[in-house]
């Protein structure tokens, strides 16, 4: 028998061929595996975009979260310089108002009149930051979630105070803000002390003491958030099938405002009101700023439908654009001095959420047509 | 004070606001009239003749609703009815075309004469039998196979709202579009398309039920008017199909219902209307104009299933000593209870035709579950776990007595919706700062996807299925992975890309999965996947017998015998667990990680043998040949015990049975979804391409010098083990089985594919550590032989002085005997 010796030993000199085998055996099974790795991988991507995406959306998006950032840092320093003659008191908010009367009063005109800002300004891009997937934390944490109390619609931090409290999921931070400096939550103000802010004898609706540890807080909180959101909106790519779930997903919503609206001080008369928020800010002009931004989103996609289905496209622009413009008339109406029933809420709202719920149905019919895919929310 | 405050003080301003209200009234007439007008003469297809009419409806309520006149205006429907719209649908549904002719006249009179409560009927009536004829011209011209005709007329439709468990479907534009590819007849489209509708429109009756039961309730007539008289209207859209499964005579009487409704509506009579509904809910219980495919009832199943399992978790959770500790668990319990109702009422029409008195009882048992859940998040009864725990268990049990066998099979969709489930259950554990929960619900989002679409996904889009692997755990398409989101406790908004672009992933994949394949795709996926799994396989077989050449080439018998045995035996096993299981998938990854584990030891053991009996063997008698008897000795020393054949056997048979198994999941998936006979010829192809590459391999590897074998032998056993290691430390994070410890690193898919790597410290350590037990066997095999061969060496030589002495003795004998 061969011994393993003999065997070797007739081997022993090194030959090229045999280098080639070895690495034949090495390179063969790889580049089979290669081979099958890149057989089995079909490009799984979608996006079929240009580069650029919808640039009109996006510009449209930078345009106002640039603002919000600038607003929320006007909120941010009023807010602060209130706190500053808080702590200067020791937090002794009836020597504050005794002593500081009218720096108080300056400091907290100063955060409402950034904040009157401030929300539309938001809210006319809310459209595009709560229906694209990608950015929809931002709303809830700035805009749209509750508190802890309903996990589904939760906002995504807690709020930590200068005192060092922690306010677990304390809901979002336009609607801390605002019923703070409007005094409509009695969890978010100073309790025991007359809100008599400007010193003027009397206290008015929308006067309000807040408490100058949850304003600081919430104040920061909300202007880093919005300058994560200006960062994130010059770098995000706004895609068409971004601009169809944006459409699809906060159209709806509208009911969901009404409902808010006719809560509200604005329709059930102040301090009668369920809502303790959109004091500053009727809910009315919210619902015609939201729509401004889906209604620009629309017209980007457009042409796209139309390739597709002219008639489709043509439907869904006119019922967008009544939509919105109903919307702009009762704000305007709002806006004016009319006072509108709780009925006449009620059945203007249902009338508008009908033509809302069709107008996401046609768009999400749309995106069947034209291949385009509405991102889970 | 801000603005809009102050506007509100102001208002009080006479002057200014009626001035105000006046220009705006103005305007509104102004902007109101002239479109109207203008789009009443050119209405020239269907979804302007309906914009056209909400227009007016619109403006003329908001103008009697304000209070902005006595009256309102209304085109009259002749002008409104003069298109070709008007025409075709005067055509194809000529009852409700008149029906429409007659409500506008209503609201043309009603209007005129400042008659909110009629004008909101006469709009109910009017939109209802609009909708009617639509719904009649889509099907009659989807039938005719007049596809553009069709879709014209499909715009003019209601929709069935989304809800949080189910998303807004528009299968009929779905229908038409396959029609228009040729994908489907114009009989099937048609189908499709009446499926749509009518689910859409029997919904919409429910939802009109109660929009017009608020309405009422809280006296806001023209509202509750127009709800009557539309959902009247719409029961006209399903009455058709109300008649085939209950015959005319109990469609008379369902008729008599909703015209009590409509009446109640016109007459402001909230009263006669809760009882004409309470009427018509009793008569239609039970109908669905829309049957569920077995498919969707599959999903509801799993649907119910799943959430009343997930009822008492999270009250548990949220409960303790009687007092709610945890709001939001109670919140999300009460979701899923809600959930459970949706899913167990979309299949109450089956089940009451099984047993009406057990499906009430069912129902109501839900209901009360529901109720005592609302009392505990309203902090008026906090019930004992134990007790949610009973009832829902009873109700689980119920339900799996009534629940015929063909729903309780897996479908597709419901583990896409577990999945999604899971994922926002995560998030909202990851907001409320328990990342515990959030990773128990990581883990079940994953479970539900791997034991369900992955295995089909695998087989028709490998790499997709790779990429939301690795969104799940380390990381993929440059986005972190949820393993190390959540083991770093990131924030919901640090999670939420990684979220996105995993539940679009998920989409993609349940279109694939979901969607129709032609022959040439299943053909081309089967060959690939018998090509992959065959050549890791063949891989692994190489490796253990590069080095069984010359002496040693008899241990490769057994090898290969144990390899070609893992062939039927991985198909009369998956035969066997699915017959006994019901659904293997299941226990996959269980079952994976178990074979992975008894491969690894058998593969140490074999590493362990190689390097003592081979590698050190050689490398000294290399070094150190001294005579044929040691040669022989080595030759001895390298023939393998029973012990060591019996492992080679069961490493050949192990490496293969991994493989097969894996191979004969994702062809089953192919098959399911295309038939036997692609399928077959996929895998005779993959079979063909792997022989020539096994043949190639082989065939290299007998050819190359002995040196160097030693040194491919070496290397291959030593990357089998390293990526086995990987893999199967993986899989057993993915069960449960160990912890998960992320290293903050970006690792390519591929080489978690390929190699095992992923980036946690359980894998990698693991890895390291075998690297180690190599290397450290390979040093401690040459003490061992070095100090064998000494002593061999020792005894050799003290055998050759023994031989010596022995022989100088034999020499001494024979000289003194030849002395003598």
């Amino acid at each position: 028998m061969k011994s393993l010796f003999d065997r070797r030993g007739d081997d022993a000199p090194e030959s090229g061929k045999s280098s080639r085998r070895l690495r034949a055996l090495f390179v063969l099974p790889i580049v089979a595996a290669a081979f099958v790795a890149g057989c089995g991988s079909d490009d799984s991507s979608s996006d079929t975009e240009d580069e650029g995406g919808l640039t009109a959306t996006k510009t449209y998006l930078t345009d106002h979260s640039a603002d919000l950032a600038a607003e929320t840092a006007k909120i941010k320093t009023a807010a602060n310089a209130y706190y500053d003659l808080a702590k200067a008191e020791n937090f002794d908010y009836e020597k504050l108002l005794a002593k500081q009367c009218d720096a108080v009063d300056a400091a907290l005109t100063d955060a409402k009149d950034a904040f009157v800002a401030a929300n539309p300004n938001y809210e006319e891009m809310e459209g595009i930051v709560a229906g694209i997937p990608r950015t929809a934390q931002y709303d809830t944490d700035m805009d749209a979630g509750s508190d802890a109390s309903d996990p589904e619609s939760a906002v995504s931090f807690n709020l930590t105070l200068p005192n060092g409290e922690v306010m677990k999921q304390p809901g979002n931070l336009f609607f801390l803000l605002e019923t703070s400096l409007y005094g409509t939550n009695e969890d978010l103000v100073v309790k025991g002390v007359k809100p008599d802010v400007n010193c003027d004898g009397k206290v008015e609706f929308g006067e309000g003491l807040p408490d100058a540890n949850i304003l600081k807080a919430s104040a920061d909180e909300m202007d880093k958030q919005a300058n994560d959101l200006d960062a994130d909106a010059q770098e995000i790519v706004i895609n068409e099938s971004d601009a169809f779930t944006a459409i699809t997903v906060m159209t709806p919503t509208m009911s969901e405002y009404f409902e808010q609206w006719k809560n509200s001080a604005f329709v059930s008369g102040q301090g009668k009101q369920d809502e303790a928020s959109f004091v500053a800010t009727s809910r009315l002009s919210d619902i015609a700023d939201i729509l401004t931004g889906i209604n620009f989103t629309y017209e980007e996609i457009e042409p796209v439908i139309a390739a597709e289905n002219a008639d489709q496209a043509e439907q869904t622009a006119a019922e967008l654009g009544d939509l919105l413009a109903r919307a702009e008339d009762l704000r305007d109406r709002e806006a004016g001095g009319e006072k509108f029933t709780p009925e006449q809420a009620d059945q203007l709202g249902a009338e508008m959420q009908a033509q809302a719920e069709k107008i996401a149905g046609q768009v999400t019919q749309a995106a069947k047509d034209t291949g385009v895919e509405i991102q889970e929310a | 004070m801000p603005e809009a405050v102050t506007q509100n003080h102001r208002s009080t301003g006479l002057t200014r606001a009626s001035a105000a209200t006046l220009l705006a009234a103005l305007a509104l007439v102004v902007l109101l009239l002239a479109p109207a007008r203008a789009g009443a003469e050119k209405i020239s297809a269907p979804w302007q003749l309906e914009d056209e009419i909400e227009r007016q409806f619109a403006d003329a309520r908001t103008t009697l609703a304000l209070g902005d006149g006595d009256s309102a205006s209304f085109t009259a429907p002749g002008k409104l009815l003069q298109g070709p719209p008007a025409a075709q649908l005067k055509r194809f549904a000529p009852d409700q075309f008149e029906a429409l002719s007659a409500a506008l006249a209503d609201a043309a009179s009603a209007a005129r004469a400042g008659d909110e409560v009629k004008l909101g009927a006469a709009q109910g009536d009017t939109l209802a039998a609009l909708r009617h004829g639509s719904y009649e011209a889509t099907i009659a011209l989807t039938e005719a196979d007049r596809v553009e005709d069709a879709k014209s007329w499909l715009l003019v439709r209601d929709f069935r709202p989304s809800t949080k468990f189910s998303q807004l479907t528009v299968e009929a534009a779905d229908a038409l579009q396959g029609l228009e590819s040729g994908d489907l007849s114009p009989a099937e489209a048609a189908a499709q398309v009446n499926k749509d509708l009518l689910d859409t429109y029997q919904a919409r009756v429910n939802i009109g039920l109660g929009a017009a039961d608020e309405a009422g309730r809280k006296g806001f007539y023209p509202r509750f008017a127009d709800q009557t008289a539309l959902t009247a209207g719409y029961w006209g859209i399903i009455r058709d199909r109300y008649v085939e499964d209950l015959g005319e005579e109990q469609a008379k009487v369902v008729d008599g219902d909703f015209d009590t409704i409509a009446a109640a509506g016109l007459a402001s009579d909230y009263r006669a209307f809760k009882g004409a509904a309470g009427n018509a809910a009793s008569h239609m219980e039970g109908f669905v104009a829309s049957p569920l495919t077995l498919d969707d009832k599959i999903r509801r199943a799993a649907q119910f299933d799943r959430f009343i399992e997930l009822v008492p978790v999270e009250y548990g959770r949220g409960v303790s000593d009687g007092q709610v500790t945890r709001d939001f668990e109670i919140q999300e319990a009460i979701a899923f209870a809600d959930g459970a109702e949706q899913a167990i009422a979309d299949l109450s029409a089956d089940l009451l035709d099984q047993d009406k008195a057990k499906t009430r009882a069912l129902l109501a048992s839900v209901s009360e579950l529901q109720t005592y859940l609302e009392e505990a998040a309203a902090g008026t009864e906090v019930r004992d776990v134990e007790e949610i725990e009973a009832i829902s268990g009873e109700i689980a049990d119920t339900a799996d007595s009534m629940f015929p066998d063909d729903w309780q099979g897996s479908s597709e969709d419901a583990d896409y919706d577990l999945v999604d489930i899971s994922l926002d259950q995560m998030l909202n554990a990851i907001n409320a700062g328990d990342y515990e929960i959030a990773e128990q619900n990581r883990l079940s989002a994953y479970a539900f996807f791997e034991f369900g679409p992955e295995v089909k996904l695998r087989g028709f889009d490998p790499s997709l299925s790779l990429e939301i692997e690795g969104m799940f755990w380390y990381g993929a398409r440059g986005f972190d992975g949820l393993a190390t989101l959540i083991a770093n406790k990131a924030s919901g908004r640090e999670v939420q890309p990684t979220l996105v672009e995993l539940k679009s992933a998920i989409e993609d994949a349940h279109e694939i999965t979901g969607s129709n394949t032609s022959n040439g795709t299943v053909i081309t996926n089967a060959a690939l996947i018998v090509f992959r799994e065959g050549l890791e396989a063949i891989l692994i077989i190489a490796a253990i017998t590069a080095s069984m050449i010359g002496a040693r080439r008899y241990l490769r018998k057994p090898v290969y015998r144990g390899a070609l045995l893992a062939i039927p035996a991985s198909v009369i096993s998956y035969a066997a667990m699915v017959a006994l299981l019901g659904s293997f998938a299941k226990y996959g990854e269980k079952v994976e990680a178990i074979v992975g584990l008894m491969a690894i030891a058998v593969l140490l053991v074999v590493l362990n043998w190689f390097l003592h009996k081979v590698y050190w063997t050689e490398w000294i008698a290399t070094h150190r040949k001294k005579t044929k008897e040691l040669t022989a000795a080595v030759g001895v020393g390298a023939a393998a015990g029973g012990a060591t054949v019996f492992g080679l056997y069961a490493l050949g048979f192990e490496s293969v049975f991994r493989e097969g198994m894996e191979t004969v999941l994702f062809l089953q998936a192919l098959q399911l979804a295309a038939g036997t006979g692609p399928v077959l010829i996929g895998v005779l192809i993959g079979l063909t391409a792997m022989g020539i590459v096994g043949v190639l391999t082989f065939k290299l590897e007998s050819k190359l010098p002995y040196k160097k074998m030693l040194i491919v032998t070496g290397v291959l056993i030593a990357f089998v083990l390293f990526t086995m290691v990987g893999t199967t430390v993986r899989v057993m994070q993915g069960v449960g089985w160990l912890p998960i410890h992320p290293i903050d690193i970006e690792i390519p898919l591929w080489m978690g594919n390929w190699l095992g790597i992923y980036p946690s410290w359980e894998t990698i350590g693991a890895q390291v550590f075998a690297i180690a037990f190599v290397v450290g066997s390979y040093f401690a095999a040459g003490w061992v032989s070095k100090r064998k061969l000494k002593k061999q060496r020792a005894e050799y030589e003290a055998s050759l002085l023994e031989k010596e002495a022995k022989q100088a003795e034999d020499s001494e004998k024979i000289g003194s005997a030849a002395g003598i």
